[in-house]
């Protein structure tokens, strides 16, 4: 075998044990829409069909995501510890994909190598994905598969895998809206610059185009009909835009991309663009322009826009890393180039890993008391609403099993804007009465006050929660209404 | 051989009269579904309703200088050919029996003709087809020839006067003239259309065409700049954004697909390859797709022009040589899927289109239980039929042209429903004296408003007894102003 296959090997091996240690460390996923994720799964599992109503996001609404992912998790349910397993199988599949990538644009091994070391801890990925059950497990892998199968369409097989993507990955995940987008602002650059498209590369560009907006048509239509144009945004509301946006500082968010695939990657794009393989470098850096356009625009969440950024930035890096091996073994140091590939590998693991971890959080461990949440449970009426910041709806519905007043997934939710006003409100205003009026509105009879929430609306306490002739504290977290 | 060879030509025009018969068919099943879903009885769409209103003005001796119901009273000036023409077919057939069956006929005959049209331009015969195949399939052709409107009647005309006037005959002719000085008495949108004909193929052919052309301007000057009066609206009531009424899949009744638009950018570079000869033809488009941006009804006329070239887009692709053959029959066929889909889809909307058997009786209860005059208030989609089921004056509704104030009252409306202070609605309530307050179940999920107790519907359950709801059928509500009876 191969000294580079054993490498590669070993990095996809050593990625995936470090996931998998994280992920079992837990009994709890990482995040609230994981159990999002989670309840879907189980609601298809239940019911062997599609989901098209949920009774508890909300107080209860019509659902509309591609359930692909969800469907394939509720077949492999059967599977002991399938809901952690699989997507860790899934997204530690990501260097061997950005392996061959980085191989078809380089045609240098080493090189690729070490960008598949990289991007198997890229800070925000590793942190968006470990101990998650998240759709992106899947949807990343498929989308740079998409990229690599364009990359090499000339080959039949790949032609065949590009076409069997095109319909799956609509159905996987709404990024396909992003592969779009990415492939019309590759299509206007290669126009502005006067290069030509031709050949089957086009051809399976037009071809993409048409059926992944067709399967989003037949998946989204609701949407669309709703929103229109502001479809892209998802119904985010401002309030959980700006929560989103300032949780961020541009400090942070250099760190969590990853120095080493932010430095080497904008160097990478320079490199690739006076290179041979122009072309082929505007492909793949068509979704980071992409990426940037939402992002300016605010049609798509920081955070979701980081992960884009991050991953097509670790794709530019081998032209960059390349280039420096090469002017390596030029200098009168060339001697020692083991040594520096072995320190350059060390400085790649201390940015990389450190932040990887340092950026992880499990927010079920640090800032819940689970027990609260299920003793919920065991109330009989459902149809009462519990109250919790909008970023932590799906862990209040998934261990009460009641309906939450307002959750992350925003399409087709009734009123976010005014729900997510409320509690704020709720949250943190003095006056008993504005606060009970609405809680009265929404049918709430209970309220969460977890580290979580405290975080989110930047509170120690709610200000007339003392009121013991109004509110109960029937848990550590947990308030019930009394009057 | 058995029987004697037929001739090329014989065999190809056979061929071409089995597919019109397909494609008329087709037309027929396509309109045939709303109203086999419907029941002949039953009427989809707030335009049949508004039409038979005016159609029964008619009845009186003169023709009113106002119209008392829309915008609570307004100047009388409404394209009055399609009202009287109705006037005259109710004579004749019973009931909603003309509503239901005329869009249908009408339809299915301007697919006929469309394809006697197409062929006098010189189009081959694959061409037609497709075309006639894909307007068949488009949202403005279901909906002008499913839902009885404005535009239901003129369309027909123009496209019969269009194909009178492409024959030889001068009796035709003639017919074709008078036809085309019909035109004016139903909208202006409609002349620009017979204008872009006349100018484009009309002055080639003929060339006294100048006077139909200038008398048709004239005539169009006779019946509507006579009637205006200043400060007049000439926007829409209807608040949504552009592109969400214009293209049909983001909700625009009168609006094109996504997919014929892709297909019209391959037509396009097709058309393209012959440079400037076809300069007249990028003109009227042109002008079609201003005029269809200003007000999407004239969406016909724009997918009636693009038919062709999206037909010519669909064979650009399969003549092309693609490398590979997977994928230009995949994008072929996803591509008509496409075109085919977002036609169904749009087909599916008509029967869910207002009114519902709980809206008419609603209305009916208004109008039976209310006085004549007492003014109405609801969502500018439900004003037409306040004014034509109900018969009571509306504050404001979507026929917005040359309606007083309607700004004002759109952002008069928004405050009435989105407060929550009784004060606040009682001053809007008192400007307009509005008497009775009409809600609909899709004002409250989403239209308006999304939470039980927002805005208007709030201030109507908790201010004691300023108002009483006096109807409340399957979330259809009414609510009595009562500091104002």
């Amino acid at each position: 075998m191969k000294k580079q296959t054993i490498l590669l090997a070993l990095i996809i091996l050593f990625s995936f044990i470090v996931r998998i240690v994280i992920s079992f460390h837990s009994d709890y996923f990482a995040d609230d829409d994981s159990y999002s994720n989670l309840r879907l799964i189980e609601m298809m599992r239940d019911k062997t069909n599609l989901i098209t109503y949920d009774p508890l996001s909300y107080g209860g609404r019509d659902v509309i995501t591609p359930q692909l992912f969800h469907g394939i998790m509720a077949i492999l349910a059967f599977i002991p510890f399938s809901l952690k397993l699989f997507p860790e199988i899934f997204i530690s599949t990501l260097p061997l994909i950005i392996y061959f990538i980085s191989l078809e644009l380089t045609k240098d091994e080493n090189s690729s190598l070490i960008t598949a070391f990289i991007s198997s801890f890229i800070p925000i990925v590793f942190s968006s994905t470990v101990n998650h059950l998240s759709v992106y497990s899947l949807a990343l892998p498929l989308m740079l598969l998409m990229f690599y199968s364009l990359l090499k369409i000339k080959d039949k097989k790949f032609l065949i895998l590009f076409i069997i993507l095109s319909f799956i990955f609509p159905l996987v995940h709404a990024s396909s809206f992003l592969f779009i987008l990415s492939l019309l602002l590759y299509i206007v650059i290669l126009v502005s610059e006067s290069m030509s498209l031709s050949g089957i590369r086009k051809e399976a560009i037009i071809f993409s185009f048409f059926s992944m907006f067709l399967i989003n048509f037949i998946l989204f239509r609701k949407v669309f009909l709703q929103y229109g144009s502001s479809f892209v945004r998802q119904n985010i509301p401002d309030t959980a835009f700006n929560y989103y946006f300032f949780n961020f500082s541009l400090s942070d968010s250099l760190v969590i991309i990853g120095v080493i695939p932010l430095v080497f990657g904008i160097l990478g794009i320079y490199y690739g663009l006076s290179g041979k393989r122009k072309k082929d470098v505007l492909l793949l850096g068509s979704p980071i322009l992409a990426t940037f356009v939402l992002l300016l625009l605010k049609n798509i969440d920081v955070k979701v826009g980081i992960l884009f950024l991050g991953l097509f930035l670790t794709l530019m890096t081998p032209l960059s890393i390349r280039r420096l091996l090469d002017y390596f073994k030029l200098t009168k140091w060339s001697k020692y180039y083991t040594h520096f590939v072995v320190v350059f590998l060390i400085i790649i693991a201390v940015f990389g890993i450190v932040p990887s971890l340092y950026y992880y959080q499990n927010d079920l461990e640090e800032k819940y008391n689970v027990d609260d949440l299920e003793f919920l449970k065991e109330i009989n009426d459902s149809e009462i609403v519990v109250l919790s910041a909008f970023n932590e709806g799906n862990i209040v519905s998934y261990f009460s099993g009641k309906k939450n007043f307002a959750d992350s997934n925003f399409i087709l939710a009734p009123n976010p804007v005014q729900r997510l006003g409320d509690t704020e409100v709720v949250y943190k205003t003095f006056s008993k009465s504005k606060a009970l009026e609405i809680m009265k509105r929404g049918n709430v009879r209970y309220v969460l006050l977890s580290e979580k929430t405290k975080e989110t609306y930047d509170i120690d306490k709610i200000l007339y929660i003392d009121d013991v002739s109004c509110f109960e504290h029937e848990r550590e977290t947990i308030y019930k209404i009394v009057c | 051989m058995m029987f004697p060879a037929l001739n090329m030509k014989e065999k190809q025009s056979t061929k071409l009269y089995v597919n019109k018969i397909a494609v008329v068919l087709l037309a027929m099943i396509v309109l045939g579904t709303p109203i086999t879903l419907r029941g002949i009885d039953n009427i989809n769409g707030v335009e049949p309703y508004f039409n038979q209103r005016l159609s029964d003005i008619f009845e009186r001796d003169k023709l009113p200088d106002i119209d008392p119901l829309s915008f609570a009273s307004r100047p009388f000036v409404y394209p009055l050919g399609t009202p009287f023409l109705l006037h005259m077919l109710e004579k004749l057939l019973p009931g909603n029996i003309a509503l239901n069956i005329l869009p249908f006929l009408l339809g299915v005959l301007t697919i006929s003709l469309l394809f006697s049209i197409l062929k006098k331009f010189g189009f081959n015969d694959k061409l037609v087809i497709i075309a006639n195949t894909v307007f068949v399939f488009s949202p403005p052709f279901i909906y002008n020839f499913s839902v009885f409107n404005s535009f239901t009647i003129p369309i027909f005309l123009n496209v019969l006067a269009i194909f009178l006037f492409m024959t030889d005959k001068r009796m035709f002719r003639t017919i074709s003239t008078i036809l085309f000085l019909t035109i004016p008495f139903f909208g202006y949108i409609h002349v620009i259309f017979s204008l872009i004909f006349l100018f484009l193929y009309g002055l080639k052919k003929i060339k006294r065409v100048n006077l139909l052309i200038f008398t048709m301007t004239l005539l169009t000057g006779l019946v509507y700049f006579s009637q205006l009066s200043s400060g007049l609206f000439f926007g829409s009531a209807d608040e949504r954004d552009i592109l969400l009424r214009v293209i049909s899949e983001f909700g625009g009744n009168f609006g094109i697909s996504i997919f014929s638009i892709l297909t019209l950018v391959f037509g396009l570079r097709h058309l393209w390859k012959s440079k400037y000869k076809y300069k007249d033809y990028y003109v009227s488009l042109t002008v079609l797709l201003l005029l269809f941006l200003f007000n999407q009804k004239s969406g016909i006329y724009f997918m009636l022009c693009i038919s062709p070239i999206l037909s010519m887009g669909i064979i650009e692709i399969n003549q092309t040589k693609w490398e590979s053959g997977i994928i230009k029959y995949l994008t072929i066929i996803l591509l008509i899927s496409g075109l085919v889909f977002s036609g169904l889809s749009f087909l599916s909307k008509i029967p869910q289109l207002p009114p519902n058997k709980d809206m008419i009786n609603s209305l009916e209860f208004l109008r039976d239980r209310t006085n004549p005059g007492d003014i109405i208030f609801s969502h500018q989609n439900n004003g037409i039929l306040i004014n034509s089921i109900a018969r009571r004056p509306n504050i404001i509704d979507l026929n917005s042209a040359y309606a007083p104030n309607v700004k004002e009252r759109l952002k008069d409306s928004k405050t009435l429903f989105y407060t929550r202070d009784f004060e606040i609605a009682k001053s809007v309530i008192e400007k307009y004296n509005i008497k009775y307050v009409y809600i609909t179940p899709d004002m409250k999920n989403g239209l308006v408003w999304n939470e039980p107790e927002e805005g208007l519907l709030f201030v109507l359950e908790f201010s004691g007894n300023n108002f009483k709801k006096v109807y409340n059928n399957n979330e259809v509500e009414v609510w009595r102003v009562n500091f104002l009876q």
